[in-house]
């Protein structure tokens, strides 16, 4: 259990903070072009 | 001109995910004051629930709802599989089961993170959607054969071992801790913060989504409905103001209320005991 607790955080956290920091630089390539 | 819209949520599961964003806030509410109770905060936060024992007796209560609400989901979900084409109704595009294309889709988002691929061509549910849905379904019932032990610790006793009560406690806490720190932290940040979604994703409130944004995520849905001439029987209208400015207000009342629990919990996260 504790291995899925923490491998599920240590997983999804950087993945979805990633993804964010992605969507950003994608947004404002967009809004410059 | 206001922007096209389409249809993505029932109202059943929009009533869904109310009840179930209402019940869990109580739950870690509740159970966090027992959980903190030897500081300060929890002390505090369990005088708004009339003390110690009235939080467990409001837990308990809203625990045994929770158990309702999954037995009644699992009948609405039995209802909404098309038996006659139970292949397709499981494993198609329209259903939240896992496949392949999920493995598939997380490896080419991961890629298309660092700049070494088009993002995924993602169909109706994505695969951190999928994730989301199936955590709290199995989430749901482990918490509630653990919660109802703890309930009944003396029939438990009589049909178990008696360390299998050490087990439960143990498995409740860090269940509802992974819960917890999951929904406020990846599920918050994905619904409100993430550019696309930033203030809020409303999809799970108005029940649609502009037609523009659900090209741009989940463009292979599209393609699809396009292709199934579905897409303009799912064309909606925009959600009144009153209505926005409401589940704006219930949204974020929840979300400050979720990240000051978390806050306190992770400041106070060396008086957790897990058994």
């Amino acid at each position: 259990m504790l291995v899925l607790l923490v491998g599920t955080l240590a997983f999804f956290i950087p993945h979805s903070f990633l993804v964010g920091l992605r969507e950003l630089f994608r947004k404002k390539r967009k809004t410059e072009k | 001109m206001s922007k096209s819209r389409i249809k993505r949520f029932s109202i059943t599961d929009r009533l869904f995910h109310i009840f179930l964003m209402l019940t869990f806030l109580i739950q870690t509410a509740t159970g966090f004051s027992r959980l903190f109770i030897t500081t300060g905060w929890g002390k505090k936060l369990s005088y708004v629930f009339g003390g110690y024992e009235t939080a467990l007796t409001i837990h308990t209560w809203v625990g045994v709802l929770m158990m309702v609400g999954f037995v009644v989901h699992t009948i609405y979900l039995l209802t909404k599989i098309r038996w006659e084409n139970l292949g397709d109704s499981i494993l198609g595009p329209d259903s939240l089961f896992p496949n392949l294309y999920d493995v598939k889709h997380l490896w080419q988002r991961s890629l298309w993170i660092f700049g070494l691929g088009a993002p995924p061509r993602l169909n109706r549910w994505a695969y951190w959607e999928k994730f989301d849905y199936w955590a709290v379904y199995w989430g749901l019932p482990l918490l509630a054969i653990t919660g109802l032990m703890a309930m009944y610790p003396m029939v438990t006793s009589r049909i178990l071992p008696g360390w299998s009560l050490n087990i439960a406690g143990f498995l409740h806490r860090a269940e509802a801790i992974l819960a917890i720190s999951y929904i406020f932290i990846v599920h918050f940040f994905i619904g409100h913060l993430r550019p696309t979604s930033f203030p809020m994703n409303e999809g799970m409130f108005s029940g649609s989504v502009e037609l523009e944004e659900a090209m741009e995520e989940k463009p292979a849905w599209i393609e699809r409905l396009k292709e199934e001439g579905k897409l303009e029987l799912l064309e909606t209208s925009p959600p009144s103001t009153w209505y926005r400015v409401v589940y704006y207000v219930f949204g974020y009342s929840v979300l400050i209320f979720g990240i000051y629990l978390l806050i306190n919990g992770i400041v106070y996260s060396r008086h957790i005991t897990l058994h």
